[in-house]
């Protein structure tokens, strides 16, 4: 049976979406096919986010395509603009987003002024516009604008003017509170609430990409709250930070810090952690490292400590000891952190008969 | 106070499980700042005293093995005042070398002593994770 296709050939790297027509009464024996905006493609970004993950560090957010199964794809700030209407540079879909983007740019290089879009197939085979806005993915940039009002409901914070809005743990409860399932099902929801009102129109069935809305009122950016900054920190200090919403993000791979942040309010807590010497051993080097560094310099392994599994390192030719304890198993108020940020810590100190020196996180290594 | 300081000892004995003696006595006097030099030795030996009595710590020589002291080798190094010296130049109190051959006992956390250390910690107000 001869198909019809109103779309110009496909060309390498291009590609269209279909919907079948109606019955031509004049064609009765051929299949009417009628070019289908991207932006309403199953495929496309914006139809198939499940879950937004948004939070100030992550510098962007990532859309869940499923139930978590698959890593979820992350959409950089940089990639979102304050646009309430876009027009598509055309329906073809590139393979990248710079050959996307260069389709837009030869428009403004014709002089063309107004706000445009290019579409790509990006990361699972998903299709993205260049530019997020609620009038390319309205559904994305609603569920963003309505996590910032649910948020704004619980916390007292003054995160009201975020540009897009916080999260989420309250909200669902689930998956550490992180991800927010999109609440719109198959139209963005105009939640009617300041901020978050968004509304849209379809794009016409002709195939017209155009897309305008109701512009959501212009938000303005609020950079996160400063990070803060402790040094000397006890478990005291940590529980605090805990009780706060704090979690541990990571001990940086250099071994000189670690980062606490919270997923709800997008703050960081840098801890400066405390190096006990020698000058010579790196605090980027992990356990095995130091050992073997240990043995070049002299040192021998003395002796297993009397409890709690560590081992202590004497050099008998200048008197120094290391002693490389696990992280105890139980933590207790006034400690210093550093002795439960990593699987080991070590103490040194230049002769056997001096108080050891300051607890030091051995970074753990892969 | 004296309480509180052999909390002090036991707690600092549990990182380990044990510390050689004039480690011991060199610990707490920086974690009390710069307090009078000779008190803190007086100090100690006075709390060390008290939780070998209560047998919350043992003193013994490690020698491929942990091996307590007699009671005549106790007496020999106790009082600590007796065994350790200041060193001007280090900066800490060091062991005197005719003090039991030089040899530096290690005051060990006995099981008694860990569960209570474990239990006052635990009981702190607002302990971590006690």
């Amino acid at each position: 049976m001869p198909v019809v296709a109103a779309a110009p050939p496909v060309k390498k790297t291009q590609y269209y979406n279909f919907d079948i027509g109606p019955p031509d009464p004049a064609h009765p024996d051929q299949i009417q096919l009628k070019p289908r905006p991207v932006s309403q493609s199953p495929d496309y970004v914006d139809t198939r986010m499940v879950y937004l993950e948004w939070g100030l560090l992550l510098g962007g957010f990532n859309i869940y395509l499923d139930e978590f199964k698959t890593p979820p794809i992350f959409i950089p700030l940089s990639l979102v603009e304050d646009r309430a209407a876009s027009a598509s540079a055309g329906d073809r879909i590139f393979d990248t987003i710079a050959e996307a983007r260069e389709s837009v740019a030869a428009y403004t290089r014709k002089g063309d002024a107004s706000p445009r879009h290019a579409y790509y197939r990006g990361q699972g085979g998903v299709i993205a516009p260049t530019v997020f806005s609620v009038a390319t993915t309205p559904r994305i940039m609603a569920t963003l604008f309505e996590a910032r009002r649910q948020f704004a409901e619980f916390a007292e914070r003054a995160m009201t003017s975020l540009l897009f809005g916080a999260v989420i743990n309250k909200v669902l409860g689930l998956f550490y509170g992180r991800a927010l399932k999109s609440f719109t099902a198959d139209k963005p929801r105009d939640s009617g609430r300041g901020t978050s009102s968004v509304k849209t129109r379809k794009p016409a069935q002709d195939g017209e990409p155009e897309q305008t809305t109701t512009p959501a009122k212009n938000p303005t950016k609020t950079p996160p709250p400063p990070p803060r900054t402790l040094s000397n920190a006890s478990t005291t200090d940590v529980q605090n930070l805990k009780k706060e919403g704090f979690v541990l993000d990571r001990v940086n791979r250099d071994g000189t810090t670690a980062v606490y942040r919270n997923p709800t309010t997008g703050e960081r807590a840098t801890i400066t952690l405390r190096r006990g010497g020698p000058g010579w051993i790196n605090p980027a080097w992990g356990r095995g490292r130091i050992e073997a560094e240990l043995r070049g310099r002299g040192f021998a392994l003395g002796r297993q400590t009397r409890g709690e599994g560590g081992l202590l390192y004497e050099n008998r030719t200048t008197g120094e000891e290391i002693r490389i304890m696990p992280r105890p198993g139980q933590q207790f108020r006034d400690e210093p952190i550093e002795k439960h940020l990593g699987a080991n810590y070590y103490r040194y100190r230049p002769r056997g008969d001096a108080a050891w020196g300051e607890h030091t996180t051995i970074v753990d290594k892969d | 106070m004296a309480e509180q300081l052999e909390k002090e000892i036991l707690a600092i004995l549990l990182e380990a499980g044990e510390e050689n003696l004039p480690a011991l006595v060199n610990t707490v006097g920086v974690q009390r700042h710069s307090p009078p030099k000779d008190s803190i030795v007086a100090e100690v030996g006075d709390a060390l005293d008290d939780l070998l009595r209560k047998s919350l710590i043992e003193l013994t020589w490690y020698d491929d093995g942990w091996v307590p002291l007699t009671d005549e080798e106790q007496r020999a190094v106790l009082p600590v005042s007796r065994s350790v010296g200041w060193d001007a130049a280090a900066n800490v109190w060091t062991w005197n070398e005719q003090s039991a051959a030089g040899r530096r006992p290690v005051v060990v956390l006995t099981p008694a002593g860990e569960r209570q250390i474990r239990t006052l910690l635990a009981s702190d107000p607002g302990t971590v994770d006690g």
